[in-house]
């Protein structure tokens, strides 16, 4: 008999090795690891339904962000996605959990597979952020809970500070995940790079 | 103190002497000091010639001490690291350095082709256009070749460049281009404030001419002041230091570029360094404190090594300790002769004369001729340079016949200050003549954001350079919301004053130079008038005035100032010069940055790479996916073979093949339906939950856009899919009707081409296969699950899936689709449940050659020229509702019968191929333009047939079914016979896919 079941495999598998990349000496000026969410939906409010929604998610206790950030609560993260999107994190019920709740004035789609997360940290990693993102990312103007879209190395990236470490996590889509892995090594070098093991 | 530094001073300057760094110039082995350049290193040494100019081969050597070195480049490292035209003014000594000079053969010394320099009168400005002119064939084979064997520079390296380079972006309030006393107290003034501020300065220490200057400022000597600024800068929090930087250009939204020479300085780059950094800076508010460039004087023989600007002397001699001669002449037509007979006389070299073109000298002039003992020659020009490879004597002519021959070594000269008003320009802004100043300052309207301060705005006085840099840099920081002291300005000493400009000394022997790179010279400009080339931008033309790599640093005023001169206009009249950037060379290296080879742009990997690199499939680029061409099997001869197995594998067994690079777009909402309905072309808003349709989407102005399908898994859910190439110009056109064109309708659109890894089951057999994975119970049977229809399933074993009955093959065919995640493993389990159904994984090429044998058009066909009509897929326009694209697609010039259409071509030899991109042509008519009939788009070997087939467009294609026609490849050499056929070779009927 076959085993019919089907193996998970993550786009970094065997390119996101566990280790110490560039300088090798002193401590880490950036580390990075792979982080596998349970379940991702995109959420996207439907036309005039934008007064209603917040009510109708208010029982998960999760308020979404209206503005280039994230929110946390009921175990879910919501990130700004643009004008009535929102990405959301949670669990791997988190497309039919909302489906139930908002399914009537958004549109719920299930993105948990679409990208591939990075979690990036450490005293130079605004340094080495610097070199692919045109967003200033000073203290002053960007700081935990702030999110953002743009480009890195010619790849979409959607990003977002998470504490004062700082650290950020990057999403960007599973088919580039080989080469933002590449370029963010490339520019960690000079600062030494800790690849850590993947975040379940 | 080291043997081979004949020319060193054994006190003062910015170097190192307890260090000794060797390095090589042309084979010979020299040292110098840690804080030397090149330059000055060579100067340290003795050498004085340095290259061959770029035309006539002159002997030269280094005219300046900084970036605007138009003589002395050479060729710096070896190998693969090797590069031309490097300036020896901002090459940094290091240990180990390797340059060679450029432009010579068999030897610096000893130049043949300077015997160019013999027939000079026959290489004057425009001499290439007037002689090379006939016979016109004679161009590109021989004088072309000819002239670039005797010009050119240095060479390029050769082999791929090992180092690499980076870029970063970099935000600021307050960024201050340039540390000299203005730059330092701008950024000084805004720091003290708590504004972020980038300082960037070329050099590779702060301090500009206060490093050059034998100056007091604050009470302490000039070099001393500025790196105590230096220090303060470098220990602030908000401050971002950039020496070894170059702001190379201005650009909209207070963007600057900028090069970091990271390593430049050093033998090869650290390890994990980059050579070089390009740094897109971000700023609020800019100060530019760029200084001034000196202007040499345009008399015979300026060129002659040993000539150099006053103010590069007193450099070489206060900052690096060098003594550029044993006996100067100092030509001047300003009190900062003084400042250098003062500064020369110190450094124990004899002053022979000052020659001051004005007939009467300052009190200033007459104090330090007397200090230094040298003789004042007032009222007197240089006119007559002595010495091959360097100054041996000059000659002065007093103006009332007059003349004096004086032996000298060095002849510093000056005419004066030439604000660097270049990034002033960049956005468009023309620099306005100051006639009081004799110069060039920058327009009222600088670029948003910008101010300038110090000599770049024209102050040349010390104290007034400190004070406005201070003013700016609190103002800038103001505007930025910070609150701002000005600093008390630092005391300074006295000031030398600056004289009318002498643009011409007239008389003399031998060519006066303009622009030294480019050996453009006074005589030139004359020319260039007398033939009507007035205009300044003619005049750059005709002469290739301040067209070197130096960009005219020290010519273009000039020689805009001669024209003015020779045409008996004001310099106002005559025009103006500005810039582009970069305003210095950047490498290629630092614009690509990480963008090199294989990460020129990012590549994207379906979800089964890592199943089919196992396979050893062989890859080809698809945008920016990487897919499988074919799987190649032991004993294949060539991808040939590979593909027609593949080929008969889907028509007789079973195929599978990763698809997930087609565009996944999810359509939701109250009105999805009727938007779809407006999207595409032939009325999908007829589709019921569960089916599929093909969908044809036009562009706004007619043509067709993509082709694709869409598929109704709910009542108000859709799955579009559209074309591996046209993903991102559906979504966005998609976007854009839903946002723009409809707002009112309520759809939400998302992306999910990477959600999904979507594979593709083909062939005869694919139900069998297929019927392994999909979990009870799920009945596939035909008429359960028949062509067209749609489903959300589980497979393997709770799986979440979607499956499609869509065949782009024309067999039996489905498509899975199931979370990226289980991609690479459900292409394992494919093949396991189809081993015995004889299943194989088929790549791009046979993909392609299933669709030539099923006539569907695809991305040469698709190709934004052609229409429904061309596609001949006319008949699935909708004629009852409205789409976009409707009104365009029925102008009669879209739907004339005599537009080239879709045809099937078969050789009427069987045994011949065809060729995509070979024209068709009507038989017995000459092959030229005017009997072009069309073209083949595709073409191949269809193994199900044994012969070749293509698809083509073919001027009224439609109705010559039957018809031979000539298929004429002129680039390839081939002429043969094909037969216009209908597109659709194989099963033409459509029985296979419905079973």
């Amino acid at each position: 008999m076959d085993d019919v079941s089907l193996r998970a495999r993550s786009a970094l598998e065997g390119v996101l090795r566990p280790g110490r990349q560039g300088a090798a000496s002193g401590p880490p000026g950036v580390t990075v690891r792979e982080w596998m969410p349970e379940g991702v939906a995109s959420l996207a409010v439907r036309r005039g339904q934008e007064a209603v929604l917040p009510a109708m998610l208010g029982g998960l206790g999760l308020t979404l962000p209206n503005r280039p950030g994230w929110t946390e609560g009921g175990g879910l993260n919501a990130v700004w996605a643009g004008p009535g999107r929102w990405l959301v994190f949670g669990g791997p019920d988190v497309v039919a959990l909302l489906g139930a709740r908002v399914g009537s004035i958004a549109a719920i789609t299930d993105q948990t597979d679409a990208r591939v997360l990075l979690r990036v940290s450490g005293p130079r990693v605004r340094d080495m952020l610097a070199k692919g993102i045109a967003i200033d990312l000073h203290p002053r103007t960007f700081g935990p809970r702030d999110a953002a879209s743009t480009t890195v190395a010619h790849i979409v990236v959607h990003f977002w500070q998470l504490d004062d470490a700082p650290s950020y996590d990057l999403a960007a889509p599973r088919g580039f995940a080989g080469s933002l892995v590449e370029w963010l090594v490339a520019a960690a070098a000079e600062y030494g790079l800790e690849i850590l093991p993947p975040l379940d | 103190m080291s043997g081979t530094q004949t020319r060193r001073r054994e006190a003062g300057g910015l170097i190192d002497r307890a260090t000794a760094l060797g390095f090589r110039f042309d084979g010979r082995a020299m040292t110098g000091h840690p804080g030397d350049t090149l330059a000055s290193a060579l100067l340290a040494n003795g050498v004085r010639l340095v290259g061959r100019s770029f035309k006539y081969h002159r002997p030269r050597g280094i005219l300046s001490a900084g970036p605007e070195e138009p003589n002395a480049l050479v060729e710096l490292r070896a190998g693969a690291r090797r590069e031309a035209n490097t300036r020896a003014t901002v090459a940094e000594l290091f240990d180990g350095l390797e340059a060679r000079s450029q432009n010579r053969f068999p030897s610096l010394a000893l130049d043949l082709l300077a015997a160019g320099g013999l027939v000079k009168p026959f290489l004057a400005a425009g001499f290439y256009y007037k002689t090379f002119m006939w016979p016109k064939a004679f161009w590109e084979r021989v004088y072309e070749p000819l002239i670039r064997r005797a010009a050119g520079l240095g060479r390029a390296a050769r082999e791929p460049d090992p180092d690499h380079y980076e870029k970063a972006h970099a935000h600021c309030d307050v960024l201050v281009i340039g540390s000299g006393p203005a730059g330092l107290m701008a950024a000084l003034t805004a720091a003290r404030s708590g504004a972020r501020v980038i300082i960037a300065e070329e050099d590779f220490r702060l301090g500009g001419r206060a490093l050059s200057e034998n100056r007091q400022i604050g009470g302490q000597p000039a070099q001393a002041w500025a790196a105590s600024a230096a220090a303060e800068l470098a220990g602030m929090r908000e401050v971002r230091v950039l020496p070894r930087t170059s702001v190379f250009g201005v650009y909209d939204g207070g963007q600057y570029g900028a090069v970091e020479r990271v390593s430049d300085h050093l033998p090869v780059p650290p390890e994990h360094q980059p050579r070089q950094r390009m740094w897109r800076i971000v700023a609020r508010r800019c100060v530019l404190a760029a200084g001034a460039i000196e202007r040499p004087l345009v008399f015979p023989g300026n060129d002659r090594p040993g000539v150099m600007l006053a103010g590069a002397v007193r450099s070489y001699v206060h900052r690096f300790a060098v003594v550029p001669g044993r006996r100067a002449v100092i030509f001047a037509t300003h009190d900062e002769a003084a400042t250098t007979a003062a500064d020369l006389a110190a450094a124990g070299i004899t002053v022979a004369a000052i020659v001051d073109p004005r007939a009467m000298p300052s009190a200033m002039l007459r104090g330090a001729a007397g200090l230094s003992g040298a003789r004042l020659l007032s009222g007197s020009v240089v006119d007559t340079v002595h010495g091959g490879h360097g100054v041996e004597a000059v000659e002065v002519a007093d103006g009332r016949g007059g003349r004096v021959r004086l032996d000298c070594d060095l002849l510093a000269m000056s005419g004066g200050w030439n604000p660097s008003v270049h990034l002033t320009t960049h956005l468009g802004a023309r620099p306005v003549w100051d006639a009081a100043l004799g110069a060039f300052v920058p327009a009222a309207s600088l670029p948003p954001g910008m101010a300038v301060a110090g000599a770049a705005a024209g102050a040349f006085e010390l104290a007034e350079d400190l004070a406005a840099g201070a003013r700016a840099g609190a103002f800038a920081a103001e505007a930025c919301g910070f609150a701002a002291t000005l600093p008390n300005g630092p005391e300074t000493n006295d000031e030398p004053a600056l004289g009318p400009p002498l643009w011409r000394v007239r008389g003399g022997r031998g060519k006066a130079f303009v622009d030294f790179q480019n050996d453009v010279g006074a005589s030139d400009i004359d020319l260039a008038a007398r033939e009507g080339f007035r205009s300044v931008e003619h005049l750059k033309r005709y002469t290739t005035l301040g067209m070197a790599t130096d960009q005219g640093k020290t010519a273009n005023v000039t020689g805009l100032a001669l024209m003015a001169e020779i045409t008996a206009r004001s310099i106002p009249e005559t025009g103006t010069t500005t810039s582009r950037p970069p305003f210095t060379p950047v490498s290629i290296g630092a614009l690509a940055g990480h963008h090199r080879g294989r990460a020129f742009r990012p590549t994207r990997l379906p979800p089964t790479h890592h199943w089919a690199s196992a396979l050893d499939a062989v890859f080809i680029e698809a945008g920016p996916w990487l897919r499988a061409s074919h799987y190649p099997r032991p004993g294949e001869a060539n991808w040939m073979v590979s593909c027609n197995r593949e080929v008969a594998a889907v028509r007789q067994a079973a195929g599978l093949c990763d698809v997930t690079t087609l565009g996944k777009i999810d359509v939701q909402g109250a009105d999805a339906m009727h938007f779809l309905g407006l999207i595409y072309a032939n009325g999908v808003d007829t589709l019921a939950v569960g089916r599929v349709r093909y969908g044809l989407m036009l562009r706004e102005d007619g043509f067709v856009m993509d082709d694709g399908t869409v598929a109704r898994l709910g009542r108000e859910h859709f799955i579009v899919t559209t074309t591996t190439a046209h993903a991102v110009d559906v979504f966005r056109h998609m976007e854009h009707a839903r946002q723009w064109l409809f707002p009112a309708l309520d759809v939400q659109l998302a992306s999910v081409t990477e959600q999904w890894a979507q594979l593709a089951i083909a062939g005869p057999r694919s139900r069998d296969v297929l019927t392994r994975l999909v979990d009870a119970p799920f009945d596939l049977s035909n008429a359960a699950f028949p062509y067209m229809a749609a489903a959300e399933l589980t497979v393997c074993g709770g799986v979440a899936a979607r499956l499609f009955r869509i065949s782009f093959s024309g067999e039996l065919a489905y498509e899975l689709a199931v979370p990226a995640r289980y991609g690479d493993a459900l292409a394992r389990r494919l093949m396991q449940a189809g081993a015995e159904f004889g299943i194989a994984p088929y790549g791009l090429e046979a993909l392609g050659v299933l669709r030539i044998e099923k006539g569907h058009p695809a991305g040469a066909e698709l190709n934004g020229q052609t229409t429904a009509h061309d596609l001949r897929l006319d008949r699935l326009l909708s004629k009852r509702r409205d789409f976009i694209g409707r009104a365009m697609a029925a102008r009669p010039v879209l739907t004339d019968p005599g537009r080239e259409t879709l045809v099937g071509l078969r050789p009427v030899d069987r045994r011949s191929p065809l060729r995509a991109g070979a024209h068709l042509l009507p038989q017995g008519v000459a092959a030229n333009p005017a009997s072009d009939h069309g073209h083949i788009t595709s073409a191949a070997y269809s193994p199900t047939l044994g012969h070749w087939i293509g698809l083509g467009l073919l001027r009224g294609g439609a109705a010559r079914m039957g018809e031979t026609v000539r298929a004429y490849d002129a680039l390839r050499g081939h002429d043969d016979l094909a037969e216009v056929v209908g597109p659709v070779f194989v099963d033409p009927a459509g029985e296979r896919l419905r079973g």
